[in-house]
């Protein structure tokens, strides 16, 4: 009994190894095995995320909101056309595949309205959309944090850690992949979920 | 005990991990004048050695930086990778042969910093998107087996350093990647940290074990601190970093014993800034509580002399 005898001659070290390993093991019975047993979110969830736009040719700024069960915008003039602005990027995750697709619109369509006008884009008329923070079944979304990642992570090379929005439902957690966009705390706003596209 | 005692046991701990028998002890200690000329000589190989290895290290890193904007992505590879790989099986060719072994750390040095390098290096000429921090895994994973399982069989401390270095960035990188909360983060390593250091500190690798004590003690002491502020369990930490005193004494680090009393001072510094910052009674107590502690301890000692250890 080689082993035996080694984990018994040395167990303060087997110990010292065995504990980051039991972690692991911990956090997959904690997190992994209730996803995977889980049913994914039925309901794609709408979300906004500010982008820098260095050369907007957008003739109105906007900003989404939901009202009765329809998404709407409210838009006023852009005055810096062609120069530097914020503009929302209109995504949807969708659970069932976990992607992230972007909704493009054009304001331009829209013609000449005045300042904070609520209009339906047409690219979503035909959405229905629900704005509680808990879908039908049930899943929520959660923003991620942006914070330390405590200190072994600062010793062993890492930094801060910019935790990646979800969509949870007891322990079952859905991260919403980063696809090259920038989703951090106020950078990021919930809409709601999409009931019927 | 006395210094004495202290030293006679640090000397059969020395001489129960490294395997000397007392015959070699005795011959060391009739030898003296041959053994100071060895030693002088000893000293003076290895400083050329380590020398010897920064020169030729700066010239490569000197050599790669003045040309960097000139390599292509294979050639980058190459020359950090590549040298790296060679490095440590030059490394593993100088053990072999015991003219060249002191070769071999500088050489394992430089092995250890030039692989992870390139191996960034090659994913940022190779691969795109995705986390960044999946590229760091891929390093450690990588330089860890490479590491874990040369110590495992060449059994050199400079080695044991790197693999423990190597699987704190694994764990640390994927433990941040699945988001686990920071504090036990901080306790699990730390706690895995002390107990490697006393496996290392009761072997022939103690001279790193100092080191891992207070990476282990200062990871674990801050995270817990920072899991019980300003909740109702803010005074265990008072208890865990007396603990740690005692785990000091009996493991015999002061490294641990350092850490631990900083800890404790601390504390007791931030919970009077807190609960007592103007009462002339709080530092009185402390004082008077330190006293008597200092008192007990004189007694327990005056106990076990008289009554356990002469029984023993």
């Amino acid at each position: 009994m080689p082993l035996k005898n080694f984990i018994k001659e040395n167990f303060v070290l087997v110990t010292g190894l065995a504990l980051p390993v039991l972690l692991v093991v911990l956090f997959f019975v904690a997190s992994v095995l209730p996803k995977s047993m889980a049913v994914p979110p039925q309901y794609e969830m709408l979300f906004t995320e500010m982008r820098y736009d260095n050369q907007s040719m957008s003739p109105y700024n906007v900003d989404f909101f939901i009202k009765d069960g329809v998404l709407k915008a409210r838009v006023w003039e852009n005055p810096r056309q062609g120069g530097m602005v914020n503009r929302k990027k209109l995504l949807a995750y969708d659970g069932k595949t976990q992607s992230v697709r972007e909704i493009a619109y054009d304001v331009s369509k829209i013609g000449k309205v005045p300042d904070q006008t609520e209009v339906v884009l047409d690219e979503v008329k035909n959405m229905k959309v629900d704005g509680s923070e808990k879908a039908p079944d049930g899943y929520e979304f959660e923003n991620g944090g942006y914070g330390s990642g405590g200190l072994v992570t600062d010793i062993f090379g890492g930094g801060y850690r910019t935790g990646m929005p979800r969509v949870t439902k007891g322990a079952a957690v859905f991260k919403i992949p980063n696809n090259g966009n920038n989703y951090y705390g106020t950078n990021i706003q919930f809409l709601g979920w999409v009931i019927q596209k | 005990m006395s210094d004495k005692e202290d030293a006679l046991q640090e000397i059969v701990s020395i001489a129960k991990n490294n395997g000397i028998t007392l015959a070699e002890i005795t011959r060391a200690l009739t030898d003296l004048p041959a053994r100071a000329a060895k030693q002088s000589s000893g000293i003076l190989s290895k400083l050329f050695g380590y020398l010897g290895g920064i020169f030729v290290f700066a010239g490569i890193c000197v050599f790669v930086h003045m040309y960097w904007g000139d390599f292509n992505s294979a050639t980058r590879v190459l020359l950090t990778l590549g040298t790296g790989f060679a490095l440590f099986i030059m490394a593993l060719v100088t053990l072999s042969d015991e003219r060249y072994a002191r070769a071999s750390t500088p050489l394992f040095l430089m092995s250890s910093a030039l692989q992870p390098t390139g191996i960034f290096v090659m994913l940022d000429e190779y691969a795109h998107g995705g986390d960044p921090r999946h590229g760091t895994l891929f390093m450690a994973s990588v330089m860890l087996i490479q590491h874990g399982a040369t110590f495992w069989s060449k059994r050199r401390t400079t080695l044991a350093f790197s693999s423990i270095v190597f699987g704190g960035i694994f764990f640390a990188t994927l433990f941040d990647m699945w988001d686990i909360n920071e504090k036990l983060i901080g306790t699990v390593i730390g706690t895995s940290l002390l107990c490697i250091a006393y496996a290392l500190n009761n072997s022939r690798h103690a001279a790193i074990a100092p080191f891992w004590y207070f990476v282990g003690s200062v990871s674990l002491l801050v995270s817990v601190y920072e899991a019980v502020e300003h909740t109702s369990f803010e005074l265990a930490y008072l208890g865990i970093a007396a603990f740690m005193i005692f785990l000091s004494t009996f493991v015999r680090s002061r490294t641990l014993l350092l850490v631990s009393t900083l800890a404790m001072l601390g504390y007791i510094g931030w919970y009077t800034e807190e609960h007592f910052a103007h009462t002339l009674g709080w530092p009185l107590a402390l004082i008077i509580g330190g006293l008597m502690l200092i008192g007990f301890g004189g007694m327990a000692v005056k106990l076990n002399n008289k009554y356990i250890k002469q029984q023993g």
